[in-house]
């Protein structure tokens, strides 16, 4: 089983953080780590755009986890996103197992 | 242990900060926050504060691990020592620094100037990482 990492996002949209961190978890698959992702605060706006991405990045074995209090703070629901709602135990699930952490925070 | 350090100066981001700073001691791993610059200001403020920010204040200590007011050194310092690092900042740095520990050293590349794959490879191979 190769390494665990885990991707945290919460900037803006306009930061560019989640194209990177999305460029960065296909590499990590592609190197055969594990990827796990957690969204939070404000990087929920930029979520929406982009249901396709998260999709195909699900598909490929990514876990993928939004904060519920986040996405409500910003009007969104699991519709809009495309992703069942979570919380901040998932993002310390996913830190706690991650071998690696990058956090675009 | 799990590091969340705070250089964020608005409210609204230093409030999510400690928010996460909470949260990522759910699964009982030892989650150390510290404060720089203008979010230790703000914490400083206290009760006369933004309210958010001084719940989450009052909760860490509550649950004994309060918040930490330090330099940028060693916040950095501490970061070199985490297993894994959060660090929160306001706005999102116009340029990204990967940090990886490699053998008792610290090299920083620039994640969006390098080819994806090579910048996983170079995370994976790291003893640490954090990104500023």
């Amino acid at each position: 089983m190769g390494k665990k990492i885990a991707i945290v996002v919460s900037t803006a949209p306009d930061s560019g953080d989640l194209d990177a961190a999305f460029d960065l978890a296909r590499a990590a698959r592609a190197c055969g780590a594990e990827v796990a992702m957690f969204f939070m605060s404000d990087a929920l706006p930029g979520l929406p755009a982009r249901r396709r991405e998260l999709s195909a990045l699900a598909e490929d074995g990514c876990e993928l986890a939004v904060c519920a209090a986040s996405a409500a703070a910003h009007g969104l629901g699991e519709e809009e996103i495309g992703l069942p709602l979570g919380g901040q135990d998932d993002h310390a699930a996913m830190v706690s197992r991650a071998d690696r952490v990058v956090s675009f925070t | 242990m799990i590091l969340v350090v705070v250089t964020a100066a608005a409210a609204d981001r230093v409030s999510e900060a400690l928010r996460a700073g909470l949260g990522l001691g759910l699964r009982g791993d030892p989650v150390e926050v510290l404060l720089v610059g203008p979010a230790a200001e703000l914490a400083a403020r206290g009760a006369g504060g933004d309210p958010r920010v001084a719940r989450a204040l009052a909760t860490l200590e509550l649950l004994g691990r309060p918040a930490r007011a330090v330099s940028r050194d060693e916040a950095l310092a501490a970061a070199g020592r985490a297993r894994a690092v959060e660090v929160w900042s306001d706005p999102a740095p116009a340029t990204r620094r990967l940090v990886l520990r490699r053998g008792g050293e610290a090299i920083e590349l620039d994640p969006r100037a390098l080819d994806s794959r090579l910048v996983a490879e170079q995370i994976l191979e790291a003893d640490g990482v954090f990104l500023l």
